[in-house]
Parts: structure tokens; sequence; C-alpha cells
């Protein structure tokens, strides 16, 4: 290997800057050397200047001495001092690309410091040395030294001796030699080199040893050389080898082994030829011409380069040494202009430059050749001093090659400087080359760069030299190149640790020159570096050792973590696709993307298109690039593809199946909002809902099929279902995270079917997805893609990717994969990361499932309160099976009324609508109707299926008994404004296509949900009121008051209907109504209120029809409930209810009786109550309440009001009040929490009893209990009787008029005899009896009136039963009188007790209980005023 | 006077926790910002231990960029890449940056060490270098 003989660092220094000595030879001589193919006597001789050993002690400059060991010497046939040769860029760039094309191949792989995948293994950089990095450097640096031309302002290229060479076959030698000395180039050389006239000449007699024929003469003819020249003379015998006999041709090709290798260490760059050196060369010959070279420089150049330094030592030994010099010099300066002017000329550059006999000059030899002879620190002083006076003489260029070697002398001496003491002298000394001389010193200026560099090299003081490296002149892009590379190596060599971070910005800028200046391939390397380093750790620095423990304890956390990262990374890489591994990723974003960008350029330039798009790829996904560059990524990718694409088809097949599975970044598609859509044609919400009989909405079913199971096996787990051939839509959001504008077309989506049949067949033709034709996604723009699917094949669908072509070209994959739930199940689940597999981008083809069109028709979303409306469900069965099961479910059964479901024919209408009012001409006022009476779940409605045993049977809704398939059925729901306001109602259909499921409590079916939103606004608002009847203790009196909401709706009541288990209701009708009969129709005017009386009377109940009452069923069931381990089961029985009808006005009313009405108004019943139950007993279960509470209560009532809308569109409605309560009962639910006397259930556990406490407690602070504080069991009402004057037997009344009151006291209990106590209080004694607040209205006269007799009675009354008992009151005089003044004391008696009529009531046990009615003693008060009018007109006769 | 400003935080492993340009913009340089500011790491790392600071004033140079840093004591470095700026100015910049990511460190909804998305922080920051740089 030629390299490996390329001088090193010092060595190279040393080698450049050696003494020089041209040879001279006489003409014949020539042949000499040429028979050996060299081209000259020097180049013959040129090899044995290498490192010879002289081996002698010499005198430095102070006359120290010191061993010189090797020395170096160059041999040269001219001498010359021209116009020095600026490098011209050209120049520079072509040297620059024959150095790279110089080093081979091999050597331009990557170094061994990229061989690691995790950054730059630091190991090798320490091992290696720059050198081998970039071995076209050491090239370059050999190459442009070579050019190194004579200059006058150092002595380095000028011979410091000549060789005068004759032949001995020369008659004349001595005259030859002496004819030698006036060649040209020695009279060139001795006037204008250094040495002057003062050169050494040496002569020397070669003799051919072909020419035997002067073989006598010889010693004879040296002998007179000698004689005439003295010692520097010698004899050479060469060319022995005179019978060219190649005997041995190991030994010939040593021989021209010798000049090749010479040859190619100092221009390496020359085509090794073919030339054979030293063919007429014995191997005594060379040993001659070794000793030949080494006689001349040991006995002679040497010694006289030792002689000359002494000399001009002494000569020039003021200026250097002390004071004296100094002031000399500036005597010189500053007195002696002309002796100045004399010293100093102008060179052929124009530059200033001292006469070879000037001090200056003098100064410059003796320095250079103590440097030559490696007296570095003798040479150093001297440079220094010579320094000053280039300086002081403004001659640049001297100044800058001597603050050059200041600087090179003390780098070669070997003692370790400081920076301070020579990076200043280069960095002034290429300044000053630069920009000081005439013209830039361009070559020096690098010369000194190179050599500069090799010294910090050989003295690794890595920290200087990118700084070195880095003052070459501007301009020269591949030097610059060449350069920022070594200072890129040299980062990486720092001591201690490298620095990585300064290494990659180097690489990077030296990539950019060398891409450039058009080198590709370097520049690529140079790229590649950066992104190593880029991904290399950053090495922490040691703390100092002075540094406290505990920092070194952070240090260490700080590393451990850093290497924890990178593990993180590397595994990251490893996971993700070779994209990750290939692409630069690091945390600065701008770099990243540059260097992807870069080298993708890089690689589509040399077409390995499968890298470049690869770094397109990751640059065009990354969001953080500016907008400018967005475009221009986006557009070369594009390009790159359609060119690769061209090659791949003219190349194979192959490509194009590669290429589709290019995977992008852009746009986002995020897995975690795909959603399949069922039915996407279609209104409302698809999905696999859990339907429960109790009646609660259906719900995702979450569960898998429970134990009783599904026919249809339908597992909920895995995600939707849907029927045969039913279209499926996949809803996508697509999000551009660039800012610029892209499209995709040709989307669709990559799905995997998994046939569950047995059907021999292509899974690919079992399904069809559709192509979304383009999408245009703006800058960040967000859209929705729908792709449907449609699969003709029972099985299982899951959708792996979505595809497109993103901008028309480049066609990209997406996968959709996500990981699914977190498993957390098992230990070691739970110990790491386990997902469960994705389910949501999956869906089942099941041949079961029914495929229904399900849709609303006509739902208004705004309705007057009470106005019905008519609206409709339309299922179309397009499955292939019939249907046998469709449920609908509402989740608010007040506001919708729904009439049994019809099937019509595909295309027929259908024609019969339903009204939801049935007019009758003849309403009945009151009518018994038994309906049952309990809570049945009313938000259920079987619409196609056996119907009988799921539906209320009092809902009148017939179902149909399948739907065949192409079969369409109307459900007519009619909607009403049943409560003001804002409402978001939900409707769901459920179906399954068998019948098999009537057992289980739940089932999963396939539905479909509808959220209605309406807004109901009002229209009448209607209050009721009660007043206890003052004529009759056994009615009360409704009051309805009707107050019309609407601005300019006038509304005409049409009927009015109470319902009620006990009373009958009949109007009471204002005083012309009663004339005519018939109550008029009411016009209820914009804002104005109508208020009607009804009359309540309790219905006679037939004797032997002791049906239960449901309060008594209530008080039962939940004291079972409470109390016992038997929880109730009982259904309450059915009940008899009044209708009590009043149509107002000569028309027609409305049948709310036998119509489907009824049970509208039953079910709106039921919800109302069911969610007033829920409200009240939140502890109570809800599946108990049917089994604890009836529908109706006895004494409630309620009420519908019918009206019309007068004028404009005739809607029609009602409204409806329910649970009118009169007040009577009692608070009959707190009885039933004391515990039964018997029968109750022992709790074991205080959880049982602080259960049982909480329930209790729970519904005695239930929120309306205290709404029943009008209850009073007892009514009083008076009747006057006879009136008589003056009382014949009591003398003192015989002025008096005295009348009869019958008192009658009626019980309103249906369960307790009441044992009271009336008192009549005489006006006189008001204030004293009555409380306060009791009647303050009483207005009458104080005296008027008064009881007489006795007004004191204790009786018992019956439940529902009255007592009378009379009394009688005294007036002085006739008149109308408040005779409503009593006080009544009551209290309840047991049933059981009452009945005896023995036992003290006040000791009955009921009355001690925890828990009791409030009315079980109460003291009542009239509520009402009295008044009786008593006059003499109906006075009767005293008998 | 073209004034362009190139600041970066750097958290513990190297990578930008806040990045922002004041200034004039120049999007096709923001590569060699991001590399300069990122080789002069490297000095940083010399540069904290020779100096009791947190400012280490300029640390680098690149033709006739500066690069100035401060290293808060978690070992975040505030990088500023400038042309020419007196390093009082620079200093009070950096000490009121260090306020500013000091605050976004209590939140308790930042992990430390990694990017800085908040749009305060960005806004506060701008207006700090309105405040000092960009006079």
């Amino acid at each position: 290997m030629p390299r490996a003989g390329l001088a090193q660092k010092k060595e190279f220094v040393a080698k450049a800057l050696c003494p020089r000595i041209l040879v001279v030879n006489s003409a014949d001589l020539d042949d000499t050397w040429q028979v050996n193919n060299a081209d000259s006597f020097a180049e013959l001789l040129s090899p044995f200047g290498q490192d010879v050993s002289a081996q002698i002690t010499i005198q430095d400059g102070q006359g120290a001495p010191y061993f010189l060991d090797k020395i170096n010497v160059k041999f040269t046939t001219d001498f010359v001092i021209d116009k020095q040769r600026q490098p011209s860029g050209a120049e520079v760039d072509e040297l620059v690309t024959k150095c790279i094309g110089g080093s081979s191949a091999s050597e331009h792989a990557d170094p061994a410091f990229m061989s690691g995948a995790a950054g730059v293994n630091r190991e090798a950089v320490a091992l290696e040395e720059i050198s081998a990095w970039s071995p076209w450097y050491t090239l370059f640096r050999q190459q442009w030294v070579n050019q190194m031309q004579a200059s006058e302002h150092e002595s380095f290229m000028h011979p410091v001796a000549c060789m005068l060479a004759v032949s001995s076959s020369d008659a004349d030698p001595v005259g030859s030699l002496r004819g030698l000395l006036n060649h040209p180039t020695v009279r060139r050389t001795q006037t204008q080199s250094f040495t002057g006239s003062n050169l050494v000449l040496y002569y020397v007699v070669v003799h051919d040893e072909r020419r035997t024929a002067d073989v006598q003469n010889i010693d004879h003819r040296f002998d007179l050389v000698r004689k005439a020249f003295g010692q520097n003379c010698s004899l050479l015998r060469i060319n022995s080898n005179t019978d060219l006999l190649d005997a041995d041709s190991s030994d010939r090709a040593k021989i021209s082994g010798i000049w090749s290798s010479s040859l190619a260490t100092a221009q390496p760059l020359a085509a090794p030829s073919e030339k054979v050196y030293g063919s007429m060369l014995t191997m005594r010959d060379v040993a001659a011409l070794r000793d030949a070279v080494k006689q001349m420089m040991v006995r002679s150049v040497v010694p006289h380069m030792q002689y000359v330094v002494r000399i001009l030592s002494d000569q020039t030994a003021g200026q250097r040494r002390g004071i004296t010099g100094r002031l000399f010099s500036a005597g010189r300066r500053y007195f002696g202009a002309s002796a100045k002017a004399s010293s100093t000329l102008t060179g052929v550059d124009g530059d200033i430059y001292f006469r070879y006999d000037s001090p200056e000059a003098m100064m410059r030899q003796l320095a250079d050749y103590s440097f030559m002879l490696k007296d570095f620190r003798f040479a150093q002083s001297v440079y220094q001093v010579a320094r000053r006076d280039f300086l002081a003489e403004k001659a640049w260029k001297c100044y800058a090659g001597a603050q050059e070697m200041v600087g090179l002398s003390k780098l070669m001496w070997e003692v370790q400087a400081t920076k301070a003491e020579f990076d200043s002298n280069f960095d002034d000394a290429i300044a000053t080359y630069l920009h000081k001389t005439q013209v830039p010193r361009t070559f020096l200026a690098v010369r000194s760069v190179i050599m500069y560099y090799e010294l910090l090299k050989h003295h690794k003081m890595h920290s200087f030299a990118p700084v070195a490296l880095l003052r070459i002149p501007r301009g020269f892009v591949s030097l610059g190149a060449l350069m920022n590379e070594q200072a890129a190596y040299a980062y990486l060599k720092l001591t201690p640790r490298s620095e990585v971070r300064k290494f990659s910005f180097y690489a990077m800028i030296a990539s950019q020159m060398y891409q450039k200046s058009g080198m590709g391939e370097l520049s690529h390397r140079c790229l590649r570096m950066v992104k190593l380093a880029l991904a290399t750790p950053v090495e922490r620095r040691q703390r100092h050792a002075d540094d406290s423990e505990n920092e070194n304890e952070n240090e260490k956390g700080a590393e451990s973590k850093t290497e924890v990262k990178t593990k993180k990374d590397i595994t990251e890489n490893s996971n993700s696709s070779n994209v990750g591994s290939i692409v630069a990723r690091s945390s600065w974003g701008a770099i990243d993307s540059f260097i992807n960008h870069e080298l993708g350029r890089q690689y589509s330039a040399v077409q390995s298109y499968e890298e470049a798009l690869q770094y397109f790829m990751a640059l065009v996904g990354d969001d953080k690039i500016p907008p400018k560059l967005q475009s221009k990524y986006l557009q070369e990718l594009l390009q790159l593809f359609l060119e690769s694409d061209d090659r791949a088809a003219k190349g194979s097949a192959e490509g194009g199946a590669r290429r589709s599975n290019i995977q992008l970044s852009i746009p986002v598609i995020d897995p975690h909002m795909a959603r399949i859509i069922m039915s996407p044609s279609l209104e409302g919400e698809d999905g696999l809902l859990e339907w429960r009989l109790d009646g609660s909405a259906p719900r995702p079913a979450a569960a898998p099929a429970s134990a009783l199971g599904s026919a249809l096996d339908l597992n909920p787990g895995r995600g939707s279902c849907c029927a045969v051939g039913e279209a499926v839509a996949v809803l996508l959001v697509v999000t551009n995270p660039l800012t610029i504008g892209v499209t995709l077309n040709n989307f669709t989506l990559d799905c995997e079917f998994t046939a569950s049949d047995d059907v021999e067949e292509e899974a690919a033709s079992a399904f069809e997805v559709t192509t979304v034709s383009s999408v245009i996604l703006e800058g960040g723009q967000t859209t929705m893609v729908t792709v449907e699917v449609v699969v003709k094949r029972p099985g299982e669908l899951s959708i792996t990717g979505a595809k497109y072509l993103l901008c028309d070209i480049l066609p990209t994959f997406r996968p959709l994969k996500l990981p699914g739930r977190r498993l957390n199940n098992t230990k070691e689940q739970q110990a790491r990361e386990v997902y469960s597999p994705d389910t949501t981008l999956k869906f089942r083809v099941s041949p079961d499932m029914p495929h229904l069109d399900i849709s609303t028709e006509d739902f208004p979303d705004t309705l007057m309160s009470g106005s019905m409306h008519q609206s409709s469900v339309i299922i179309v069965n397009k499955g292939a099976l019939p249907c046998h099961n469709i449920v609908l479910w509402l989740s608010h059964p007040s506001f919708f009324d729904v009439k049994s479901p019809r099937t019509r024919a595909e295309g027929s209408e259908c024609a019969d609508t339903h009204e939801v009012y049935t007019a009758l001409d003849k309403v009945n006022p009151a009518e018994v109707m038994r309906v049952p009476n309990t809570l049945q779940d009313c938000s259920r409605f079987v619409l196609v299926g056996e119907g009988k045993q799921q539906c209320p049977e009092w809902s009148r809704l017939v179902p149909v008994e399948c739907l065949n398939p192409g079969e369409t059925l109307v459900v007519p729901v009619w909607t009403r404004g049943d409560r003001v306001g804002a409402h978001s109602l939900s409707l769901c259909v459920g179906a399954s296509s068998n019948t098999t499921l009537k057992s289980s409590e739940s089932r999963v079916m396939r539905s479909r949900a509808f959220d209605i939103d309406l807004i109901v606004t009002p229209s009448l608002r209607v209050n009721a009121f009660v007043r206890p009847s003052a004529r009759c203790p056994r009615e009360r009196l409704l009051g309805i008051e009707i107050e019309n909401m609407q601005t300019d709706l006038n509304v005409q009541l049409v009927q009015t209907t109470f319902s009620s288990g006990h009373y009958e209701l009949t109007p009471i009708l204002a005083q012309r109504q009663q004339v005519e009969g018939v109550p008029r129709r009411v016009v209820v005017g914009p804002r104005q209120t109508v208020s009607m009386m009804y009359r309540a009377r309790p219905r006679q109940v037939e004797a032997g029809d002791a049906r239960a009452v449901p309060e008594q069923f209530t008080i039962n069931a939940l004291r079972q409930f409470i109390y016992s381990n038997n929880k109730p089961t009982l259904l309450p029985e059915p009940i008899d209810l009044i209708y009590s009808n009043m149509v107002l006005g000569d028309h027609s009313g409305v049948d709310c009786v036998h119509s489907s009405l009824q049970s509208y108004i039953l079910r709106s019943q039921a919800f109302r109550r069911r969610n007033m139950l829920r409200a009240n007993y939140p502890m109570i279960p809800e599946n108990y309440h049917r089994v604890l509470f009836p529908l109706f209560e006895t004494f409630g009532i309620d009420f519908v009001l019918f009206w019309n809308e007068v004028g404009g569109i005739q809607r029609s409605g009602h409204h409806s009040i329910t649970g009118i309560d009169l007040g009577v009962p009692h608070d009959y639910i707190n009885e039933a929490l004391n515990p039964p006397t018997q029968g109750a259930a022992r709790a074991w556990l205080a959880d049982t009893v602080n259960e049982r406490e909480a329930l209790v407690q729970s519904i005695v602070n239930r929120p309306n209990a205290l709404t029943h504080r009008h209850e009073r069991p007892l009514d009083v009402s008076m009747r006057v009787g006879a009136i008589r004057q003056g009382a014949s037997s009591e003398s003192a009344l015989s002025a008096m008029y005295v009348a009869d009151i019958t008192v009658t006291v009626y019980n309103h209990s249906w369960r307790y005899a009441y044992d009271f106590a009336l008192d009549l209080i005489s006006p006189a004694d008001l204030d004293q009896i009555v409380p306060d607040r009791v009647r303050l209205d009483y207005t009458g006269s104080r005296s008027a009136w008064s009881w007489y007799g006795k007004t004191n009675h204790e009786l018992v009354v019956g439940p529902q039963a009255s007592v009378e008992l009379s009394a009688r009151l005294v007036c002085l005089s006739p008149g109308m009188f408040d005779i409503g003044l009593w006080k009544l004391s009551a209290a309840a008696l047991e049933p059981d007790a009452s009945a005896s009529g023995d036992a003290d009531p006040r000791d009955s046990p009921a009355l001690r209980l925890p828990f009791s009615s409030k009315n079980l003693e109460c003291v009542l008060h009239p509520l009402q005023s009295y008044f009786v009018d008593i006059n003499a007109a109906k006075l009767e006769s005293y008998s | 006077m073209s004034a362009t400003y190139y600041f970066a935080i750097v958290g513990t492993n190297d990578s930008p926790l806040y990045e922002a340009e004041f200034g004039i913009q120049r999007d096709e340089n923001k590569y060699l910002n991001q590399f300069i500011v990122h080789a002069a790491l490297d000095l940083v790392d010399d540069a904290q231990f020779t100096n009791n600071a947190c400012f280490l004033k300029t640390v680098d140079r690149y033709n006739d960029w500066n690069v100035s840093a401060y290293v808060t004591p978690s070992n975040i470095r505030l990088m500023l890449l400038f042309e020419s700026k007196a390093d009082e100015v620079v200093r009070a910049f950096f000490m009121e940056c260090h306020e500013l990511y000091l605050k976004t460190l209590m939140n308790p909804f930042y992990e430390p060490n990694t990017p800085i998305q908040s749009l305060a922080f960005d806004s506060k920051v701008h207006a700090l270098a309105k405040k000092h740089l960009l006079l």
C-alpha cells in the first residue's frame, strides 16, 4: 500500500521543509541515468535523500552540541524564483477531485465508527486515526506541498548545496566540472538564492561500469578532481550490471521498487509508471548511491549548514541580543532612512522583501537553516526577532512567513505548548497571507493551515484544529468541504470526550460543500455521518474530583436516565418498520427534515428510489416543516414516485405490487374515530341492544350472551353485526396536518373477510367496497369520509386499512389497527401491558340478522301542549327472512299514543287513518268500567309477534303476526305535547328474526334508536281545587280552573271526563245552563280563565260488593315488604272506575271509555305514577312497584279535558290531571310502616335492621308527605229544622226564636271508625275556645244568637257512615246567622275495636304506634261560614 | 439591521423543549439555526463546568452568529442564537425566560422535560423578546 509510505504528521512537516540540493551533471553523464529509466540524475538520487541517517553531533546556534539522528534532503535540477502561482478555484477543485478519485473505492467506505446502529462508535473513534477516515485528505496535503515554489521570503526551496557530476570517462573532469560551474542554473542559483555565492559545491565523478575502457583511469581522474576541489568530492561507481543478467528477478523488482515507492510517496497521484527503474544497477550500486548521498550530507552539506548558522548567528547576534540591537534598529529606522531603503527590494509579486545580504534576510536564513537542522528552539527565537523586523518594515509576506515559522518551530520542538503560544502565530500568519500582502497568498496560507493541522494532530491537540482548519481562504468550495470534514473529525477526536454535536454540524457543512462542488458521494457519506451522530447519545462529562459526592450521584442518575432513553429509542426503532431505522429521527425537527430531504435527494440522484422514497415520506409526514417547504417536499415526493414508477415499469412487474404498500403518515386517519354505521341511509342509530322485560331503556349489549342463550348467537362482545347483503357505512375521520391542501383519490378500504358458511368461493368476491373518487383536504382541514361495504355472505369482515392515491399519484395504504382494551385480569396481564384484540373495526355478517328499513315519518318538533299530532314509524323488511319479533320502546309513553300497526304491501298506500278521538253522539254521564289496577310497564309495545303475553291487556294494541320480506309495517304513533318545555324523547325499535325468546329475562336484538327533540308550547293551564260541601257532608266540591295561555287562540272546551274509583262527579251548572239543561260549549279566549265546579259524591257501595280497596292492598303489601322475609308477589286486583263525562254543548262527545284513547290515558297515568313512585320511594327497588302499589287509589280522581281549537287548523287535544286528592283518605302509607303484631321476620343481623330502618325512614321522609295536610276525615254539616218563637216552658226564652238544628257528622274514612266529641260554640265564647287562627273572618254579631241546650256531644261514627245529632239555637230576632261554629275532636278507633265497641279507643294499640296518620287524632274546625236564615215566615206554630 | 434571533430551550436529554424565532423569520435557514444551537450544546457542556454563573455569555460563534447559553440548576439549557447584542440584554432576557420556565414547571399538568405546548408560554416569551431583543 503506497499510502503507508506517506509521511505522517511531524515527519510530514520535516520532509516538506527539508534542505534542497541542486544537481547539475555534464551531458555525457545523461546516458548513465537514462539507461536506468530515471528522468534526471536528481531522480536517480532522490530515493536516497529520505531519512539519511546522519548520526552526527552538531552545535546549535548558541554553540551547544546536540545529536542529529536523521536528515532528509531533496534533489532538484533547477532553481528559479518565479511569480508565485496562485491556485484558482477550478485548479483547487480539480486537485481535490483528483485526490478523491485517487483514493481507492474501498477507502470511500464508511469509517469504522459508523458501523454501529445506535450512533457513533466511540471505541472505534478512539482507536482510529483521522487519516483513515478520509484518505483523500492525505493525498491532497501531499499534493499541495509538492507544489511549493521557491520564494524570496524564505530559504526552504533555495538549494543549500549544488552537486556537480561528471562522468569518469571524461578526459578532463576538472575542466568539465569547472565548465559546469558556469552552467546557467548554477549561475542563477548563485545570484538569486539566499545562499548566493556561498553555495556549497560538491563534485561527483560518476563511473559507469559499462565503460570498461576507462577503468584504469578512474582513480587518476578522481585524484585530479580531488586535488582541484578539495574534500567535497566523491567517486560513484554504478551500472555494474553490465551483462544485463536478470538471473535474480527478485533483486530486480527490489531495486526498481526503491524508485517506484519513492515516487509514489512524493507524487501519490501520478499514474504508477510501467518503467523498470535501475535496470543497470545491482544492489551494490544502490548501496553505493546511498553511501554517496550520506557522504555528501555528513561530510559536506550538514557541516556547511552548521557553519553558515554559526556565521550568521554571529553576524546577527547584535540584533538578537539585548537592548543594543533594538536601539540599533530603532536608530536605523529613525535616523538612517537611506540605509533602510537599500536593504529592501520589491519582489516579483510586488511584496517587499530583503536583500540576501541584509541583516533581516540573514536572520531568516539563519532561522531556516537551524530549522532544517532541527534546532527548533534556536530557530524559533530567531524567527521571533526576524518577525519584529519584518513587521517594522511592513514586509508582510516575510512577516507572515516568520510568524508561521515561529508557530511551527514551537510545535516541532517537542515541548508541550499552550494555545496562546502558537495559535495566535498561525492566526496572524494566515490572516497576513490572505489580507495584507499585495496578492492574497492563498497557496502559502493553505500550506500553513495544512502544516499546522498536521502538527496539532501530532500533539493530539484536536481542540485547536477546527478553528485552524477553517482559516482557509473563502471561495474554494471543494477545499472548504475537505477542511470542514477534517474539522468535524477533529471534534470527534477531541479528548477527553468527543463532541459529537459539533461533529455533526461540521459534517453537515462539509456535506453541503461537497454537494456544491459536485461530489455527491462524499456529501452523502457526510450526511449519513450527521444522521448517525444525531442518534448518538450524549456522553456526559465526568465531574471533577473535587466535586461533592452528592453531585456525583446526581450525575449518575442523569446518565442512567440517558441510557434508558437510548434503549427506548433503539427498541422504538426496531419496532417500527425499516422506515424508522433509515430515516433520521431526533427531536430537532428542522434538522431532521433537512437531513431527510438531502438524503432523499441524494438517493434519488443515484436512482436508489427505495431509500429516497422512504426519506421523502418521512419528510412529508412531518407536520413541523414550514408551509413553503411542505408543498416543495410533496411535489418532490410525487415527482420521485413517478420517476421510480417509470423505472419499475420498465424493469419488472414486481415493482408495482410492492409500491401499493406505501405507508405515509399524512393525512392522519385516527383509528379511534373510525365508526361502523349500519343502514347509513336511515336516520337513527343502529346497534345491538339488550332489551329487558322491565321496561328500562334498551342498552348496548355489553355482557356476553347469557346462559339462557339467544338462538341468534349474537355475541355482543364482538362488535356490531349486520345482515347479509346490507350496506354498511364505515366512517373515517381524515385530518390533514399540513398547511397545504392535498387530495386523496380512489379512497377505499382494505378488508379481510372470513366466511362462516362452507361455500367454496373466493373470499374477495364476498364483499364490495365502494370507492370515493376524490377527497379534497385543505390545509389543516378535517373531513369525514364514508365508504360503504356490502357483504354478500355470512362471515366476519374486519377493516384493516385505508387505501388511496395521494394527489392522484402516490398509492398509499394506511393500516387502521388499534390495541383493544387493556387487559387486567391475570397477574401476568397486570404486570405487562396486554391488550385484547380490537373489535371496533370488525363486524359480523349474520344470516339470522333481520334487515329492516326503519324510518320515522312526520314527527313534529313543536307542539302545543295537550295537542295531538299524527306521526308514524314505518318498518320495511328488506331482508330475506320473515321477521317475527319487533318491539317498540318509548322513553316517554305519555307523549306517544301507539295504535295498532298495519302491514301494507309494497307500493299501495295505507288507506285507513286512525283518529285519536272517537266521536260519540251519546256520551253516558256516568259509566263504570273495570280496569286492571296493576302498574304495568307501559313503555314497550310489541308490534310484530305474539304480543298477548307481553302486552298489558288493556293496551288495545293488536300486533301483527309476522313481517314477511318486502312487506311494510306502518305503526301510527300520535305525538302529544304532554308537558310544557323542551324534551328530548327517544324511540327505539328492536327486531329479531325469530320468536323463541319469550322466557328470557333479557334479549339482544338489533335495534334502531331515534332521538326526537320536541318543544311543547303552553296552551291551557288547568288547575283543580277542592272544597268541602257545607250542604252535604258526604260530598266535596271540585273546582276546575282553565286558563288559556295563548295570546291569539280561542279554545273551545268539548268535554270533561273524570274517572275515579269512588266518586261520581256531576257538574254544578250555572243558573242559565240549568234552565237549558245542557251546558253550552265554553270558548276560552286568549288569556281568559274559566272555572267549572263539580260535585263529587261517593258512589253508593252495594252490600256484598266488598272489594278490597287498593289502599288496604298497599298497606298489607308494604308491611310485608318491609317486615317479612317473603316479599309480596300478589298483584292488585282490578278496580271499577267510574267515568263521569260531561259533554259541553249539544255536540257529540269523545269516547274515552271504550276507545283506544282510554288505554293511552291509562298508559300516561301509569307512566306518571311510576315516575312519582320512583321519586317518592327511592329505596324501594323499581321491580317491586308493581306488587306494592296499585295504579289507581280509590279516592283519587283523574280529570281529562278535551278541547278544540276554534278557527285555524282545528287542532284538538286534551289535558289531564291525575290523582286529584279530595283530601279524604288518611295518610295510610305511614300505617304500613308499623310492624305487624305477628309474622314479622326477625332480623338477626345489625345490617338488616339498619337497612330496614333506613327504608322506613326514607318512606317517612318522602318528599310529598306534607302535601296531605288538607285531609279531613270527618265533615260536619248543619241543617235548620223547625223554628219556633217563645218556648212556653221556659219563660226566659219566650221572646226569642228557637231553631232546631240537625248536625250531621260524616266519616269519610274507609278504614276507621271515629270516636268524636263535637262542641258547638256560641259566638260569645268564641274567643275563649277557638284559637285565633281559626275563622278569623267571623263577622256576625257576637250577641245575636247562642246555642241552647246540650252543646257537647260524644259519639262514634263508623267508616263511611254518618251520625246525626240535634241541637238548638236561640236568637233574639230573626235574621241571617253564621252558625258554623263548632269544634270537633276526633280519635280513630281500631277497626276491630270499633266492631266490638267496648274497648277504650284511647288505649287502642294502633294509636300508640310510632308511625301513624296524623288524622287518627285530630281537632277540626269549620272551614267556611254557614249561614242560616231564621225569619218569621218559617215559624212553626209552637205546639 | 437584520435582527434575527433563534431561541431554544433544551432539555436534559438534548431534545428541544421549546423553540421560537424572533425578528425576521427565515424559513429556509431554520435547520441551520438548529444545527448551530445543537452544536453549541457541546460547548455549553464544557463551559458550565468552568463558570459558576447560570449565564454563560457567548459560548459559540459561527461566522456572524453568536450563541449564548443559560444553564438552569436542573440542567435545562436556554440557548439564544443572535447576530449582535449586548451580554446584559441577553442575560436579562434569559433570566425572565427562566422564570417563565419555572412557572411552567410548577404546572402540575406539565411533565418535566417534555416539549412545552402552552400557548401562554409562547406568547409570553415573544413578549419578552419584544421587550429585550427587538427594540
